[in-house]
C-alpha cells in the first residue's frame, strides 16, 4: 500500500514537471491552452482511490504550482485545485455505480469547472477584463478539449495502476 | 434530498473559502522578501523541471532544423544584405562613439554617468514556462547567487520581454508584458519612447496587454506629439524601473484615448514570448 502511494505521487510528481516544460515543446506554441494534467490525475485518484487523500494531493500540488509559477499571487490554483476535488469527489461517492464512462464524465466535468473557476478567479481579483464569451470560444473549451483528450489517453493505464475501486467502504455523507 | 454539507463540513469549507481569498488579497500586493520554504521548494523543483525543458527544448529544435533546411538559402542572401548595411553602420558607430567619449571627456562626465548606458546582458537558459493562460510567468535559471536582483529587465535578442519579479538563490521568476494589466495591483508600468524621432520625442507608458488583438497598449501620449504606424518603440528609462533602449516593438494603430485628451497606440511587441531558450537579464551599472 505504501509502495503504492508512493507510485502515485512519483507520477503525478513527472506529470506537474512535465507541465511547464515538455507542453511547452510538444505542442504548437499558437495555441492557449491551460495543461491540468497534474489535476486530471489528482481527479483520477479521487475517483478510484480515496478522495480525502486526493484533497490533500490537491492542496500539495496546487501550492507548489502557485509558487513555482509566482506571478500575481499565491493561492489561485491550491483552491481551485482543492475544490474540483473535493465536490468531484463527493458527488463520485454518492452514488456507488462505477463504471468506465460516468467517470470519464466525471473528470470532463471537474476540467470545465477548473477553467471557469479560475477565469473568474482571476476576474474577481481584476488580473483580466475579458469578456466571457470570448474566453469561452479562446481559453476555455480549447483547454477543455484538451485536457479531456489527455484524461482519456491517461485513463486506462492509470486506473490499472491504482487497483480495484475501493470507495464505497466509507460513506461518511449520510 | 441531497445534502451536500454536513454542518461542520459546511463550517470548513466557509473558514476555507475565507482563508484562501485573504491568503490570495495578501500575495496580490507587493512582497517584500521571499520566505525560506518557498526558496527551497521552489529552487529544488527548478531543478527538475531544467532536466526536463532542455532536453525537450533540443529534440524540438532538432526538428525544427530540418525545417529549416529549406529556406536556408534565401535567409543567407537576406543576411549577407544586411551584413554590408551593418559594416557600414559600424564604422559611422565607431566615429561617433569616439566623438561621444571626448565630448564627455571635456564634459568631465563622472564614471557612473559614462557608464550609465554600458549594461551588461547576462544569458540565462529558460527553466519553466508557466501552464496558467492569465498568468504568464517564465523561470530562468540565474538566481541571487549570480547578482540577479528583483526589477531587472529581461529580453531576447528582438525585444523586452519582461522583469523579474522574485529571485531564489539559483533560479528567478520573469514576469511577462504579456501580464501587463492596467487594474492588476501589480503591475510596474513601462514608460516608453518613439525612438525614430528625430526633434520631437513622444513618451507614453505601456500600461496593458490585450490578449484579444495581442497588442501592447502605450497610454499617455499627447496628441500633439508625432506617433505614426511602424514607428520602434523602446523604453525610455524614465520609469526607474527598465533601463533605457530596450527595444519593444512597432506601432500598429494609433487612436484617440479614453476621454478623448491622450493618444493610444497599439503595440506589437518584437519579442516572441512563446517557446524561449535562452534569454538575457540586463543589469545597470550602479
Amino acid at each position: 500500500m505504501q509502495l503504492k502511494i508512493l507510485k502515485i505521487v512519483a507520477i503525478i510528481w513527472v506529470a506537474f514537471l512535465a507541465e511547464g516544460t515538455l507542453t511547452v515543446w510538444i505542442l504548437p506554441s499558437q495555441w492557449d491552452i491551460a495543461h491540468h494534467w497534474t489535476y486530471v490525475l489528482i481527479l483520477m485518484v479521487a475517483l478510484y482511490q480515496h478522495r480525502y487523500f486526493a484533497i490533500a494531493l490537491a492542496c500539495f500540488f496546487g501550492f507548489l504550482h502557485d509558487v513555482l509559477y509566482y506571478g500575481h499571487m499565491l493561492g489561485t490554483y491550491t483552491f481551485a485545485m482543492a475544490i474540483g476535488t473535493y465536490f468531484i469527489g463527493w458527488f463520485a461517492n454518492k452514488k456507488n455505480v462505477t463504471f468506465y464512462f460516468r467517470n470519464y464524465l466525471l473528470m470532463v466535468a471537474g476540467i470545465i469547472f477548473i477553467t471557469i473557476f479560475l477565469f473568474f478567479l482571476y476576474k474577481l481579483f481584476q488580473v483580466h477584463h475579458l469578456p466571457f464569451y470570448w474566453a469561452v470560444g479562446h481559453y476555455i473549451l480549447p483547454t477543455v478539449i484538451y485536457n479531456a483528450l489527455f484524461a482519456a489517453v491517461i485513463m486506462v493505464p492509470f486506473r490499472n495502476l491504482l487497483g480495484p475501486f475501493q470507495q464505497p467502504q466509507e460513506n461518511t455523507d449520510k | 434530498m441531497f445534502k451536500i454539507f454536513g454542518d461542520k463540513r459546511l463550517f470548513l469549507l466557509l473558514l476555507c473559502l475565507i482563508i484562501f481569498i485573504s491568503i490570495m488579497g495578501i500575495t496580490y500586493i507587493k512582497r517584500e522578501e521571499v520566505t525560506w520554504p518557498e526558496k527551497i521548494s521552489d529552487d529544488t523543483t527548478s531543478w527538475f523541471q531544467q532536466l526536463m525543458y532542455k532536453p525537450a527544448s533540443m529534440i524540438a529544435g532538432f526538428f525544427g532544423n530540418i525545417n529549416d533546411v529549406s529556406t536556408v538559402y534565401e535567409e543567407n542572401q537576406a543576411l549577407k544584405q544586411t551584413l554590408s548595411f551593418y559594416a557600414l553602420d559600424r564604422a559611422r558607430l565607431n566615429s561617433l562613439e569616439k566623438e561621444n567619449e571626448r565630448l564627455k571627456e571635456m564634459l568631465q562626465f563622472t564614471q557612473l554617468q559614462k557608464e550609465q548606458n554600458n549594461y551588461t546582458y547576462r544569458i540565462a537558459q529558460v527553466v519553466a514556462v508557466s501552464p496558467d493562460l492569465y498568468n504568464k510567468t517564465i523561470k530562468i535559471n540565474l538566481g541571487s547567487e549570480n547578482g540577479i536582483k528583483e526589477n531587472m529587465a529581461v529580453a531576447t535578442e528582438d525585444g523586452l520581454i519582461g522583469r523579474v519579479n522574485r529571485v531564489t538563490p539559483f533560479y528567478a521568476h520573469v514576469e511577462m508584458v504579456t501580464n501587463l494589466s492596467e487594474t492588476a495591483l501589480d503591475s510596474i508600468l513601462i514608460h516608453a519612447a518613439v525612438s525614430s524621432s528625430e526633434e520631437f520625442e513622444t513618451y507614453g507608458t505601456i500600461t496593458s496587454f490585450d490578449p484579444i488583438e495581442e497588442r501592447l497598449l502605450m497610454t499617455k501620449i499627447d496628441p500633439n506629439d508625432p506617433i505614426a504606424e511602424g514607428d520602434l518603440i523602446v523604453t525610455s528609462g524614465l520609469g526607474g524601473v527598465f533601463p533605457k533602449d530596450i527595444i519593444i516593438g512597432t506601432v500598429d494603430k494609433v487612436e484617440v484615448g479614453e476621454f478623448g485628451l491622450t493618444n493610444v497606440a497599439y503595440i506589437k511587441a518584437s519579442a516572441d514570448f512563446k517557446q524561449l531558450h535562452e534569454v538575457f537579464v540586463i543589469e545597470v551599472p550602479e
